[in-house]
């Protein structure tokens, strides 16, 4: 299917939503629910609190429909508003530690390639078992594409807590695959 | 020379401006480490979908819309179930009326009623001649005839009234539906003595009906309205919760009438009592369902059957044939239209019986009247017979019934 197409297909879907069609919300939620949840779960700390954020997420968007502009994806806003969401839950919770946690120096950080090896589902539990700072900056930074200083006013941190969770983040993703395949050596 | 500025900063700014400083050995292995991990989770994560459970969808829905109820609450549902369910009971109704139950057809049926009007326990012979001389003798020739056909694989010893005085294996008792279902065939040919066709339950209905101006002394106490008020009657959306109690008179089988029998000896008292929920969809038509226990009385049937009836029923070993008591739960399912009145109201109500606990289930075809007693509070008495769809061996209980019930209005 082209864009244009695409685009034409989610314009009558918004506008059926907006009309109060519970058929079009539906449809609406079935065609972006695998998305919303898998990056939700990156997110959370577990699938529980995840759903409870795609529930609240959804809500917002069928509540806000109205202000999206159909010239953009909305894919990506519908992103945007989980996102949001989810940053939200967690400065409600107050979930978030900003103190970096004590550095082991003694490891040989995986290569990249090894993680490379390892299936989606491997990945996300390696993000999910992140302090929650680290894997908020992370997902933010590597994974949504936010830059330091947009994730600084997003999380209300300095750029340099930024950078610095996130390279934290980084190592610790490297140190948990190395403990992961230590049993198993990989082949270098 | 400008107040803040100072020879010193020339010196550092020369000195360090442009000097390059060599990065510690493995830097740019490290940053590209990073960027390389980075892209790993991006690419494998970014596409990565995970469905939801579809509980999170239930509850997002049920957000958007919350005055929207579920799909077997909203009218519409609810009055095609109320159709269906008339429909339902009006086809058994007729179906039923063919079936041959007990080696008798239904319209040698007679309804106990009549019995209890001359039976004592001195009279009991002479009192019910049609039991002793025409339902009787059927009813043990029929034994007799399933008792010699299947002696060839059982030789169990038989009694004087020729019933298996052992318990029979579960094939035999299947046999034995099979063979007692045939055998008014064989009786039907040859009867018993001063044989007159007894009037079916239908005709006596029709003779004697049960609800009508003449014989309802509610009718006759309380005249009916001509024209529907629409001033205080719940105008649908309403709920109501009821508890009903009903004597029962058991019509039918010769079980039915040996167990009147034994229940006038007795002195217990059939009955049916429960509670139901109910629902008015407009001003005319109620739905309600719920659960009510039946206690059916004791029903005597000949031994190898004792298995087909469960529950809470009770066996007693002595005589022949044994002894049973029927206690039964049931979940009713009633439509209810009313006719006329306001204060008062009349209704015709029809319905299930759905048998849980190895009865038999019923259709309900019923009339009756209700008063309001308060602003939510209303009381109500129906009588309604109760048909079985289906038959245990050797017992098909019809029912005629009082309900009375007392109702209240929940919102």
């Amino acid at each position: 299917m082209e864009a244009k197409d695409i685009r034409q297909e989610e314009s009558s879907l918004v506008d059926g939503c907006l009309s109060g069609n519970s058929k079009s919300q539906e449809l609406l939620y079935k065609r972006y629910a695998g998305m919303g949840y898998a990056l939700c779960c990156r997110y959370a700390k577990d699938k529980d609190t995840a759903a409870d954020i795609l529930q609240d997420g959804f809500i917002r968007i069928f509540n806000s429909l109205d202000s999206f502009r159909k010239d953009g994806s909305l894919e990506g806003w519908i992103r945007r508003i989980l996102v949001n969401t989810a940053l939200e839950y967690h400065r409600k919770q107050a979930t978030i530690q900003w103190v970096p946690e004590p550095e082991d120096k003694d490891f040989t950080p995986a290569p990249p390639e090894v993680i490379g090896s390892l299936e989606a589902e491997e990945l996300m539990k390696l993000v999910q078992a992140l302090p929650t700072g680290y894997r908020m900056v992370f997902n933010l930074y590597a994974i949504e594409g936010y830059s330091h200083r947009e994730i600084s006013e997003l999380l209300q941190i300095s750029e340099g807590t930024s950078k610095s969770q996130l390279a934290r983040a980084r190592t610790q993703l490297q140190q948990q695959v190395e403990i992961l395949f230590g049993e198993k050596p990989y082949a270098p | 020379m400008h107040p803040e500025q100072d020879p010193i900063d020339d010196l550092f700014r020369n000195r360090l401006g442009n000097q390059e400083v060599p990065p510690p050995p493995g830097l740019w292995e490290e940053v590209q480490a990073g960027v390389q991990v980075d892209k790993v989770f991006k690419d494998k994560l970014n596409p990565f979908t995970l469905q939801p459970p579809t509980s999170v969808w239930k509850r997002i829905y049920k957000n958007l819309h919350p005055n929207l109820r579920p799909v077997f609450l909203q009218p519409t549902f609810l009055r095609y179930a109320s159709a269906a369910i008339l429909i339902m009971t009006v086809g058994m109704w007729f179906w039923t009326d063919n079936e041959e139950v007990i080696g008798l057809k239904s319209s040698n049926i007679r309804p106990l009623s009549l019995a209890f009007k001359s039976v004592t326990p001195e009279s009991r012979s002479t009192a019910i001649p049609d039991f002793q001389t025409n339902v009787r003798p059927q009813w043990e020739e029929s034994a007799q005839n399933f008792v010699r056909q299947t002696n060839v694989a059982h030789s169990s010893p038989l009694n004087e009234a020729g019933i298996q005085t052992m318990d029979n294996p579960i094939q035999t008792k299947q046999n034995s539906l099979a063979q007692i279902s045939e055998s008014p065939k064989e009786t039907s040919t040859n009867p018993g003595p001063e044989t007159a066709p007894l009037p079916s339950i239908r005709q006596l209905l029709r003779e004697q009906p049960i609800s009508t101006a003449a014989t309802n002394p509610m009718a006759q106490a309380y005249p009916s309205t001509p024209a529907l008020s629409k001033t205080s009657h719940p105008a649908g959306d309403a709920w109501m919760l009821s508890s009903v109690f009903s004597p029962d008179i058991n019509f039918s089988s010769p079980r039915n009438i040996s167990s009147g029998l034994d229940r006038q000896q007795n002195n217990s008292l059939q009955y049916t009592a429960g509670v139901r929920v109910g629902y008015a969809l407009n001003e005319r038509w109620t739905i309600q369902s719920g659960v009510q226990y039946a206690d059916q009385g004791t029903v005597l049937i000949p031994r190898g059957e004792q298995d087909n009836y469960t529950g809470t029923s009770s066996f007693s070993r002595m005589g022949t044939p044994m002894e049973v008591k029927a206690q039964v739960i049931d979940i009713p399912v009633v439509v209810r239209y009313r006719l006329l009145g306001d204060k008062w109201r009349w209704f015709v109500s029809s319905g299930m019986n759905a048998n849980v606990t190895g009865g038999t289930s019923s259709v309900l075809i019923g009339t009756g009247t209700e008063l309001k007693a308060g602003k939510k509070l209303s009381v109500s008495i129906e009588p309604a017979f109760r048909r079985s769809i289906e038959s245990l061996p050797n017992y098909k209980p019809n029912t005629l019934s009082i309900f009375t019930g007392i109702h209240y209005r929940l919102n």
